[in-house]
């Protein structure tokens, strides 16, 4: 039961990794990307499964298809919204500054009705009557969003409310609950709360499509998704918050490298086919973005991975003149590039032209070369590794990912520049060794010797979190604990906020 | 002028330039000014000049803390009860509507409140740029009494307050910010447009929207030419560091320069508001006159909360409404009112 098996699904290609209890890979493959879930998850897995499946204990699943569903408005389930919160708030109704597509392919109706928790603690009481009615306007909705004010802090209402559409409409509704979904911002918070509830049927087709496949090949491995923050949860809370899945991808990226190198604290370059991901390793977990995250155009603000992404990869396409685009062949590289027999000079050719790299057939490319569109190519991802500093001086970088064979042994800002052994199949490593965590955003007061029970509550909320979230008990680490005061408050009041991560359940 | 669906996000982004890194989010306001404008119709701005000497100018904020103003939002009947509790006082009616603090999402909120009143605005606010403390307006510094003044919450409450002064009215509004669980609105300074012909920050609302325009059209440098400002310094923040100390959110933020910029240092010292810009011992600018820092690329306000490392800024230098020059305006919100050393210099005389 000591080996772990990671897999990652990115929009070129879906990679997976079988590793040790020492994290050694003792497997891999990377295989293109499929329309179909299963068939794509089943073919990476059967290439990395060992001869005794049960020796497997956990398989790991990271995978862009929450976030291509949001970005392509496919699979999306329609949602009815419940704000738990007025007279307040009905200055700005749900749904306001959506993308109109997006809003009309998800709203199911909108309500704010009376009720809500204040800063201090009051709570209003919650208009039932218009809540059925409500719910009762809902049906033929696949899920209900519900949120109120300070639901982090006190989150009854959103709980009795989700209660009653469960017992009005039944268990085949979803429900998404803010408290569970978004930090602190009304909105945004309802935002998240709504796109989670929208991705539920998408969830529960990946999920369903890997316990098929963990079936298939008769693994009877933990199955787990992996999380923006690099962590990881079991398949039924995956189901619950698929939202917490979106940014997973280049979370598995940094946490790969970490482990590939043994790095806690680095700069970690990512260069696949399209696009270059410049993000942290700090503390042995991705950096976090403080900025509100938008997704698909909507303003949401649960935590992502702090990341620059700059349009230059593998398949940038050169143009005329020799020029860098930032235009991309993606996926179709192996029959476009020059080294492929294909017409279109590509950053791959213009690397395999100056030396960096061997693929393919380098005689199709003659005497050509392109150093000045690799030389654009540094220069974009020097000026994102610079972005990402953060004190002057030079830093320990990582290098990972398929397409980073473009880049040069050395880049500036870099005190050493890391390139693992099995540096294009990071993100799977990432997944594998992935821990099981848990965050609580709690406001509370922090006076007269208050302050210690305070962080106490809010650490152990958000243990009970991991553990809901499939961590062993007893094993829960505090990964940080931050705490940001407020002001004109009569007593001394802070928002805490807690994140802890410990090994998953065996 | 008047503002509607076309142009409210560009004023916003004005807004928060002239918000000197506090005021305020501007996003859940302009959220909500563009619900109001939808429903209501636009709302138009009207000179000082152009309204009858009696016509009764209410000024409008909100009070209490960022971090209460995201999670409890207005109803947006705020503006309508305390227009009635100030008619209900006066005996007549409001003739126009005036934005207290122009900077942040203060300069916005009233927006929605106007239209649903189907009120106008003024084109003068009571600061041109955002400011901590209710005592910090220019009918303070110009002898306009603050009372009576009024504060209602979204469920209906109200109350009306005759503060002795706006130092009073300060402590007041403090305690029903508590009360009313960190976020109530206010309305104070109530005047005639003959005595806010000459005691407001004339064409700040003309000025924010022009920002914008600025912005969205020439980047920063259309904001400069339109404020009259300079580019304080152009970098890199290497460092932040942020206390709360007498309910100030207060910290100090580290640009270090790149391009023409490189090898200097420059300092921002924050209390909620960007207050101080200092490189060694020179100060760049200092409050009175507005900092604010814009992102590299985009040029938009970075507020002080989301100031994070390794963001590529503009700091941006501004000079203050005439008002706060004068020895009574510096005396309300000069240098030494916030603890840091005189005398105060123009930032057209210490820029770089």
């Amino acid at each position: 039961m000591s080996l772990r098996i990671g897999i990652d699904v990115g929009g070129t290609n879906t990679d997976a990794v079988l590793l040790d209890a020492e994290a050694r890979v003792l497997a891999w493959t990377k295989t293109p990307t499929t329309e179909d879930p299963v068939e794509g998850i089943r073919g990476a897995l059967a290439a990395v499964v060992p001869a005794d499946p049960d020796e497997v204990g956990s398989v790991a699943l990271g995978t862009t298809h929450a976030l291509n569903a949001l970005l392509r408005r496919s699979g999306l389930g329609r949602v009815a919204v419940l704000r738990l919160a007025g007279p307040a708030s009905r200055s700005v109704p749900p749904f306001a500054g959506w993308p109109a597509a997006l809003r009309s392919a998800i709203e199911a109706g909108a309500t704010i009705v009376d009720g809500g928790v204040e800063i201090d603690g009051r709570t209003h009481p919650l208009d039932r009557d218009r809540i059925r009615i409500a719910i009762e306007a809902a049906r033929g909705a696949h899920a209900v969003a519900i949120t109120g004010p300070f639901s982090l802090q006190d989150p009854s209402q959103e709980r009795e409310a989700g209660a009653l559409v469960r017992e009005i409409l039944g268990e085949g509704v979803g429900v998404s609950l803010g408290h569970e979904v978004g930090g602190l911002g009304l909105l945004e918070r309802e935002n998240a709360a709504i796109v989670n509830a929208a991705l539920g049927s998408v969830a529960r087709r990946v999920s369903e499509a890997l316990g098929r496949a963990l079936a298939d090949l008769g693994l009877r491995a933990t199955p787990y998704l992996t999380q923006n923050d690099g962590t990881m949860m079991s398949i039924e809370r995956a189901v619950a918050l698929p939202v917490l899945t979106v940014g997973s991808g280049p979370s598995n990226s940094i946490r790969g490298a970490a482990a590939l190198t043994g790095l806690t604290e680095a700069l970690v370059i990512d260069v696949g086919g399209t696009s270059t991901d410049v993000g942290a390793i700090a503390g042995g977990f991705p950096r976090e973005s403080a900025a509100g995250i938008d997704l698909g155009g909507v303003r949401t603000n649960f935590r992502m991975p702090d990341v620059i992404s700059v349009a230059t990869g593998g398949g940038t396409v050169i143009e005329p003149g020799g020029v860098l685009g930032v235009d991309s062949v993606g996926h179709r590289l192996t029959t476009r590039a020059l080294v492929f027999g294909g017409d279109t000079p590509t950053l791959s050719d213009a690397a395999v032209a100056a030396g960096r790299a061997s693929m393919c057939q380098p005689s199709l490319l003659g005497e050509r070369s392109w150093s000045a569109a690799l030389a654009e190519a540094e220069r974009r991802v020097a000026d994102a590794l610079d972005r990402m500093k953060v004190a002057r001086g030079d830093v320990p970088v990582i290098v990972v990912g398929g397409g980073s064979v473009i880049l040069p042994e050395d880049l500036p800002g870099a005190s050493h520049v890391h390139r693992p052994e099995r540096f294009d199949v990071a993100n799977a490593v990432g997944a594998a060794i992935g821990l099981v965590s848990g965050e609580a955003d709690h406001v509370a007061d922090v006076g007269e010797g208050r302050r210690d029970g305070a962080i106490e509550a809010c650490v152990s909320d958000a243990r009970s979190r991991a553990v809901a979230a499939g961590a062993a008990a007893g094993t829960v680490d505090v990964v940080w604990v931050d705490e940001i005061p407020l002001a004109y408050m009569d007593r001394p009041i802070s928002r805490i906020r807690a994140k802890v991560a410990g090994p998953p359940r065996s | 002028m008047r503002l509607d669906d076309t142009n409210l996000e560009a004023y916003a982004r004005g807004c928060a330039i002239l918000g000197t890194g506090g005021g305020g989010d501007t996003h859940a306001a302009l959220l909500a000014a563009r619900a109001g404008v939808d429903e209501h119709g636009p709302v138009a701005v009207v000179s000082l000049d152009d309204l009858p000497d009696d016509a009764l100018v209410l000024p409008v904020a909100g009070w209490g803390a960022p971090t209460v103003g995201i999670e409890k939002l207005e109803s947006g009947e705020e503006g309508d009860a305390l227009r009635l509790a100030a008619e209900r006082w006066f005996g007549r009616q409001v003739g126009a509507i005036m934005v207290g603090e122009i900077g942040g999402g203060n300069g916005v909120t009233p927006v929605g409140w106007a239209a649903r009143m189907g009120l106008p605005l003024t084109d003068a606010d009571a600061m041109g740029r955002a400011f901590p403390e209710g005592d910090m307006a220019s009918m303070h510094v110009l002898g306009v009494p603050a009372a009576p003044a009024f504060f209602a919450d979204e469920r209906g409450n109200v109350v009306t307050a005759t503060p002795l002064d706006a130092v009073w009215l300060e402590r007041i509004a403090r305690h029903l910010v508590i009360a009313f669980g960190g976020a109530v609105a206010g309305a104070d300074h109530v005047m005639q447009a003959r005595v806010a012909r000459s005691a407001t920050v004339r064409h700040t609302l003309p000025l924010a929207l022009a920002i914008g325009e600025a912005l969205d059209a020439d980047g920063i440098e259309g904001v400069l030419s339109v404020t009259g400002g300079l580019r304080l310094i152009t970098g890199k923040v290497t460092d932040v560091v942020r206390r709360t100390t007498g309910g100030f959110a207060r910290g100090e933020v580290t640009v270090e320069g790149t391009g023409h910029d490189a090898g200097r240092t420059a300092v921002i010292h924050v209390q909620n508001e960007n207050l101080l810009a200092t490189e060694g011992d020179r100060t760049l600018a200092s409050v009175p006159d507005l900092i604010t820092l814009t992102d590299e690329t985009t040029g938009d306000a970075v507020p002080t909360e989301r100031v994070r490392y390794g963001q590529r800024v503009v700091v941006l230098g501004m000079p203050c409404a005439p008002v706060w020059r004068t020895p009574a305006g510096l005396r309300v919100a000069g240098p030494e009112r916030f603890g840091y050393p005189g005398p105060w210099t123009p930032v057209e005389g210490t820029g770089s």
